[in-house]
């Protein structure tokens, strides 16, 4: 039985097939994708017209209409089915109509991580070889490291014109304090980063 | 079968989890079109679904070929979209329901594990 609908009833109809096409749009389906589910869906709600009536009024389209997913449950479930839409937030949607499955859709957000623990713990042991690395070489030169590694040197047979430095100054001011800072700089974002992710995570289980 | 209020949601959740389980199944046998496969859904205790879960998917699946496409003329309107299983399709579903399988035989056995200790 073919339906014949009215100029209103079309433009109704239309009107909300090109709401769910927009909805589609808004998450990322392809031209091809959503002529599919739009096809699908105008087929779905023509045969539930004729069920109905031949010639379905206003009143029997709204029905049909008040009876199928609203627009905006095509863009929630989209982001449920396309796995790279996962991390936007999708609140539930239900249909007043209440008929056997609801739309509802799951707020499955994605953890973002603050920082990786193996970051957080390679910041730490970094940060403190560097803040120890003075004082590591001041005290390679206190034992004498310096000139026990230049008189092994001397009895290594090194191509011409190569010479080694095994001077041994002590490190000047400006270099400990470079490495003090970076050191402390790289310590600090591995203890606070500590602290945050270990407080969202704390925050996520309340 | 009757939920209770609290159980709805994870009732969701499962279902949504096993959508395209159900549609790649309902296909194994035969062609349907779009609404058909909702109405057949609709039929079994606890697989109806809703036209705005079921048609995106079924353009996923398609997109995937694991389900084929045809257009037919409708008597109600435009032409219907009949969809049915790919050879990809049906191996993707018979590896999907070995797993189904093992899960809900690991869950069966937990259950009835529990309940003989519990006895």
């Amino acid at each position: 039985m073919r339906v014949a609908l009215t100029d209103e009833a079309r433009a109704r109809l239309d009107a909300h097939l090109d709401a769910v096409e927009q909805a589609l749009i808004k998450v990322g389906n392809t031209r091809e994708q959503r002529r599919g589910v739009v096809d699908d869906l105008e087929a779905q709600i023509l045969d539930m017209l004729a069920a109905r009536s031949a010639s379905p009024s206003m009143a029997d389209v709204e029905a049909v209409l008040g009876q199928v997913d609203r627009a905006e449950a095509y863009g929630m479930t989209a982001n449920v089915m396309a796995p790279e839409n996962v991390a936007r937030d999708t609140a539930p949607l239900r249909r007043e109509s209440g008929r056997a499955m609801e739309t509802s859709v799951p707020t499955n957000v994605k953890r973002r991580m603050f920082m990786k623990p193996s970051v957080l713990v390679a910041l730490v042991i970094c940060g403190t070889l560097l803040v120890m690395t003075p004082a590591v070489a001041d005290y390679l030169i206190q034992r004498n490291f310096v000139a026990y590694a230049a008189s092994m040197a001397s009895m290594t047979k090194l191509p011409d014109g190569l010479q080694l430095n095994f001077d041994a100054h002590p490190m000047e001011g400006i270099h400990r304090f470079g490495f003090w800072f970076t050191g402390s700089v790289a310590i600090g974002f591995g203890i606070v980063g500590g602290f945050i992710a270990f407080a969202r995570d704390w925050k996520r289980g309340q | 079968l009757t939920i209770g209020a609290d159980d709805k949601a994870w009732v969701s959740q499962l279902r949504k989890g096993l959508v395209e389980l159900l549609v790649l199944a309902a296909l194994r046998r035969e062609e349907l079109y779009g609404y058909q496969l909702l109405q057949r859904l609709a039929e079994m205790e606890g697989l109806a679904l809703t036209e705005s879960t079921l048609y995106p998917v079924l353009g996923r699946l398609a997109g995937d070929a694991l389900v084929a496409v045809r257009q037919e003329p409708s008597p109600s309107g435009p032409p219907r979209r009949y969809y049915r299983l790919t050879r990809a399709g049906q191996k993707r579903l018979d590896e999907m329901l070995a797993h189904w399988r093992a899960v809900n035989g690991s869950i069966e056995q937990l259950a009835s594990d529990r309940k003989g200790a519990s006895s």
